[in-house]
């Protein structure tokens, strides 16, 4: 399956900075951390989709993978955390791929971002 | 068709780049550029790093510590894998123009922005693929100034 | 690819109009075009759609890439697009990556979103004819 590429730790770290230079109050967040510690649970072609919303919950969002003829189409659901203090952001990522009503394999990340701003002189 | 710059950039670098001329027109300073620590030259994945012969440490090596690092599962093999994450953002070369006066009055912003973002996989301790993402563009816009007592 | 192009003022000069008046947290931003992944699987054919087929259905993409993942024998281009939408407090978006095969034909793709179920996107094309010229 590929993999996806999210930039909504950006959009929350450099509000956060620049609201912070203008002096308002600096912390943005949205969506659920997603529960990887218990993505090991999982067994391909066993866990049902019903197991995977009591131990990670609805998903933010869902879509679909067919990356390539010789594979089956995938559903994807996807679980998403966003959160910046005005120095640095935090992503979590978390894709389900789902084959019909099992679970088919993951991809997930977590990621922490610092940023600078340079001053013209 | 031709799509809006925006659909290339995506909000995250318009809205870097519109606030950051936003807190200039705030505290007067004047932010040429908002940028992660740079990510580096993807080249080694063409010419460097082999697939099932290279280690982490030739990865750390050559792309450098990763700016985050999680798990994959994927078909059709559905063998565990470790990912690093790498991600470089720079919006930057903001400058804004005002016009007009009063309720007319109209700020116009832009700003250039880059994105690029790096998947590596590892099976095991050896090296195992790669995905990366880039976008580079330019971003443009205009504000009004609202109407007194609003 | 030449992304250096003029972009709509609209949502920009929206977030600005709150950051700068109605206060810090007022802010809403939108951004890109949300593709039509319908096409996907109807109007774009595996080892048949050229990139010109894909550039056409769906547009010019905003970004580019390449992968080889752990089950590919060799690199693939990728083409990425992207719609987003939302606030300071919640932010909903939707990532289509496109693949292609060694030959330059469509492959495959990914997507995934967050936004809610929206009506059929305005389609790019006159007719359902991945061939129609770019």
């Amino acid at each position: 399956m590929r993999l996806a590429f999210v930039n909504g730790a950006i959009v929350a770290s450099v509000a956060a900075i620049l609201l912070t230079v203008s002096g308002c109050a600096p912390t943005v967040a949205y969506g659920v951390k997603p529960q990887t510690d218990r993505l090991s649970q999982f067994v391909p072609g066993q866990t049902k989709a019903a197991d995977i919303l009591l131990s990670l919950g609805e998903p933010r969002g869902k879509g679909a993978a067919h990356p390539s003829p010789g594979l089956p189409p995938r559903e994807i659901w996807f679980y998403e955390y966003v959160r910046s203090d005005g120095k640095t952001a935090n992503l979590d990522l978390l894709l389900v791929f789902m084959n019909g009503d099992s679970y088919d394999g993951h991809l997930w990340f977590s990621s922490v971002d610092t940023f600078k701003k340079s001053y013209n002189k | 068709m031709k799509q809006p710059l925006a659909a290339r950039i995506g909000l995250p670098y318009l809205l870097a780049s519109s606030l950051a001329v936003g807190s200039m027109a705030i505290t007067g300073c004047t932010p040429l550029q908002v940028a992660t620590r740079p990510m580096p030259s993807m080249e080694p994945l063409k010419s460097d790093l082999v697939r099932g012969v290279s280690t982490r440490a030739d990865v750390q090596r050559l792309l450098g510590e990763p700016s985050g690092n999680g798990s994959s599962v994927l078909p059709p093999d559905l063998s565990a894998r470790e990912v690093w994450f790498y991600q470089e953002v720079r919006v930057e070369d903001f400058k804004t123009e005002r016009a007009g006066s009063g309720v007319h009055a109209e700020t116009y912003i832009r700003a250039n922005i880059t994105q690029r973002i790096l998947l590596v996989f590892f099976k095991g301790e050896l090296y195992d693929g790669y995905m990366w993402y880039s976008n580079v563009g330019a971003v443009e816009g205009k504000t009004r100034e609202a109407a007194p007592g609003s | 690819m030449d992304f250096r192009r003029q972009s709509r003022a609209s949502f920009v000069a929206t977030l600005l109009a709150a950051l700068l008046v109605q206060g810090c947290t007022e802010l809403k931003v939108r951004a890109g075009q949300r593709p039509d992944v319908s096409v996907l699987e109807t109007q774009l054919r595996a080892n048949e759609s050229t990139r010109e087929d894909v550039r056409w259905i769906l547009g010019p993409p905003f970004g580019q890439g390449a992968a080889m993942l752990p089950f590919h024998d060799a690199p693939r281009e990728m083409w990425s697009y992207y719609y987003e939408e939302g606030t300071l407090t919640d932010d909903r978006r939707i990532m289509l990556l496109v693949y292609f095969s060694k030959d330059g034909h469509y492959e495959g793709y990914m997507w995934f979103s967050s936004l809610p179920p929206a009506a059929p996107a305005v389609k790019q094309t006159k007719a359902a004819d991945v061939r129609a010229p770019p």
